[in-house]
């Protein structure tokens, strides 16, 4: 089932269209959302919020309407902004349960729950200070516990990893993981830095230039339709790349003496082919191992 | 020595582990009110010595009633003990501006800064719920600051000088007392939050606030002498009122029912006593200086920047 959808939805920043015709769906668990600078993300989740009225087409965000019940929406949704966001003078849990009134706790629910949410993100210890002297992995943890502290359904983050060091950003991926899996909330993680989102999210939106490039589960995606070898040369050799077309199969990425065969699925006696294809040319295979595609080059193949 | 206790839990909430909020929740009415007690709740502390010096406003006014009890009537001159509150209104109205520009004019501005806006408005209030609530703020402290002084003065009346006459005005003068503490307040909160909401910088908003105060009182001033050498001494004194502190000054006068006076001395111009504004000019200014900071304020608190592409 989708957390969020829209369908043929146009969004527009006055004369200029920013999203034409998009047609996804979020599904449940955790989604990463990627895509270049001007891809569309931002607009995609300002509409999913509520914010931007679309020019056309539908939407909707746990059954809600995206045009008529924002209010719904947001209350069950919370948003991790990219950004620092706080309020100086305040302290997490004062701001903390500061977001939770407004989500519509009472104030003796939303302190006991901002306690609470700021113990689980790791800020037990320094919950009492101003959050204008917190270090940056300290306000990204912060800014995820006002996200929580009601209790969404859905959460968007936004670049969640920025500015941590690499104990901070283990931790954080880390609880994104443990929300988003058998907590029974739903995250969409916006990221550019492909590992994090391989990390923890179960499904991946590419966006270009406000289409929807591709879709589908990390591992879908990863897969092909094709077998990938990559095989090692002693030295480069021209040659074989022509007598591995000769066979049937090709070369898609070259490296120095490494490159990358890719076979028609289900192709037989592939080491057969690779030694066939080093006698004929001359070459000296040192080794070769199937091999499956990365996120990253998920990525650059969707948005090329 | 004994081990550590492996069952103790770290922290000082014994479960760490997430799960959803089940509790109860509240309606969305008055989501505006949390925002406002937020608010006083952070700026109060910064502002809270300026309350002190607008009750040394209404001390004035509290020392010359004390001194009415042993000087003869034909020596003061015969005042109304409304004057008196007069006295203490004009005096508490500087005070109530730097309070206006200490907490109003960074209210909105010091959260756009802070980019707390892409967090408040991604919860399920709308751009009115937290423009109310950064009004209303605003709004009451002033009103608490400019109500309680006088307040303890109509107390100290009350006890003091019943056997002077204060009773028979007693009743009429509550009513004006709650609509001149209400004057400032409206303004200064409509006006200054107005200037906020355009702004990025608390200190920009501060200064841009303080520059519209002075600017408009000289224009005002300058505006009056330009129309007494044309020879309208009549409309002068309008015109010189015709300012955020002009407004405030000149309806408290008709809201009084007094004449701007030193040391209990009525002000003169031209060897006759200050005549007293128009009222209807001022009070279309007022609102206007009100409408025009709410429809400000209210057209650019700007929805959550989500992401920044």
């Amino acid at each position: 089932m989708a957390v969020a959808e829209v369908r043929n939805l146009t969004l527009a920043y006055g004369p200029r269209t920013a999203i034409s015709d998009l047609t996804l769906e979020i599904p449940e668990g955790c989604t990463g959302l990627l895509g270049p600078n001007g891809a569309g993300k931002t607009t995609l989740i300002k509409a999913l919020l509520g914010f931007l009225k679309p020019v056309s087409g539908s939407g909707s965000v746990l059954g809600f309407d995206i045009r008529t019940e924002s209010l719904k929406i947001r209350q069950r949704v919370g948003l991790m902004p990219e950004v620092d966001c706080h309020i100086p003078g305040m302290n997490a849990v004062s701001l903390t349960a500061y977001a939770g009134e407004l989500a519509g706790m009472p104030f003796a629910h939303a302190l006991r729950r901002a306690h609470e949410v700021l113990e689980y993100c790791g800020l037990g210890e320094v919950r009492y200070r101003k959050v204008e002297t917190y270090s940056t992995g300290a306000k990204q943890r912060l800014k995820l516990a006002q996200a929580l502290v009601h209790g969404p359904s859905l959460l968007f983050l936004d670049e969640p990893t920025n500015g941590l060091d690499p104990e901070g950003r283990e931790e954080m991926l880390n609880l994104i993981r443990d929300i988003s899996h058998g907590k029974g909330v739903n995250v969409v993680v916006s990221s550019h830095l492909l590992p994090d989102i391989e990390r923890t999210c179960d499904h991946v939106l590419v966006l270009k230039d406000g289409t929807l490039r591709a879709q589908g589960s990390v591992a879908e995606l990863k897969n092909t339709s094709r077998t990938l070898v990559d095989v090692e040369l002693r030295e480069p050799c021209p040659a074989f790349v022509e007598e591995i077309s000769k066979a049937g199969a090709s070369v898609v990425h070259c490296s120095g003496s490494s490159y990358r065969v890719s076979f028609p699925a289900g192709a037989n006696s592939i080491g057969a082919v690779l030694f066939r294809a080093a006698k004929s040319s001359g070459a000296q295979i040192r080794g070769f191992r199937p091999t499956k595609r990365t996120l990253e080059e998920v990525f650059l193949e969707a948005v090329s | 020595m004994n081990p550590p206790d492996e069952a103790q839990p770290k922290g000082l909430i014994a479960d760490l582990s997430y799960r959803g909020y089940e509790g109860p929740l509240l309606t969305r009415r008055f989501r505006w009110w949390v925002i406002t007690r937020n608010e006083i709740k952070l700026v109060f502390r910064n502002v809270w010595l300026l309350g002190l010096l607008v009750i040394f406003a209404y001390l004035i006014p509290g020392v010359q009633l004390y001194l009415r009890s042993f000087i003869p009537p034909e020596i003061v001159g015969e005042r109304s003990f409304a004057s008196y509150f007069y006295t203490g209104y004009s005096g508490s109205l500087f005070w109530l501006f730097l309070v206006a520009l200490l907490i109003g004019a960074p209210s909105i501005a010091g959260d756009n800064r802070a980019n707390a806006l892409q967090i408040l408005l991604a919860k399920p209030i709308t751009k009115l719920d937290y423009l109310i609530g950064k009004l209303a703020a605003v709004f009451f402290i002033l009103f608490g600051m400019s109500l309680i002084p006088a307040l303890a003065l109509y107390l100290f009346c009350l006890g003091s000088f019943n056997d002077q006459g204060f009773s028979k005005e007693a009743l009429g003068i509550l009513p004006r007392i709650i609509a001149a503490s209400l004057l400032p307040a409206v303004v200064h909160s409509s006006v200054a939050v107005g200037v906020s909401a355009r702004s990025k910088s608390p200190m920009v908003a501060t200064a841009v606030y303080g520059a519209l105060y002075i600017a408009l009182s000289i224009v005002s001033q300058i505006a009056s002498n330009i129309v007494v050498d044309r020879g309208g001494q009549e409309v002068a004194t309008t015109v010189m009122h015709l300012s955020i502190s002009g407004v405030l000054s000149g309806i408290g006068q008709h809201i009084y029912n007094a004449q701007p006076s030193f040391l209990g001395q009525p002000l003169r111009i031209w060897g006759e006593p200050l005549p007293r504004p128009e009222l209807l000019p001022m009070v279309a200014l007022a609102a206007a200086l009100c409408a025009l900071g709410i429809t400000l304020a209210a057209s650019h608190i700007q929805a959550v920047e989500v992401v920044r592409d």
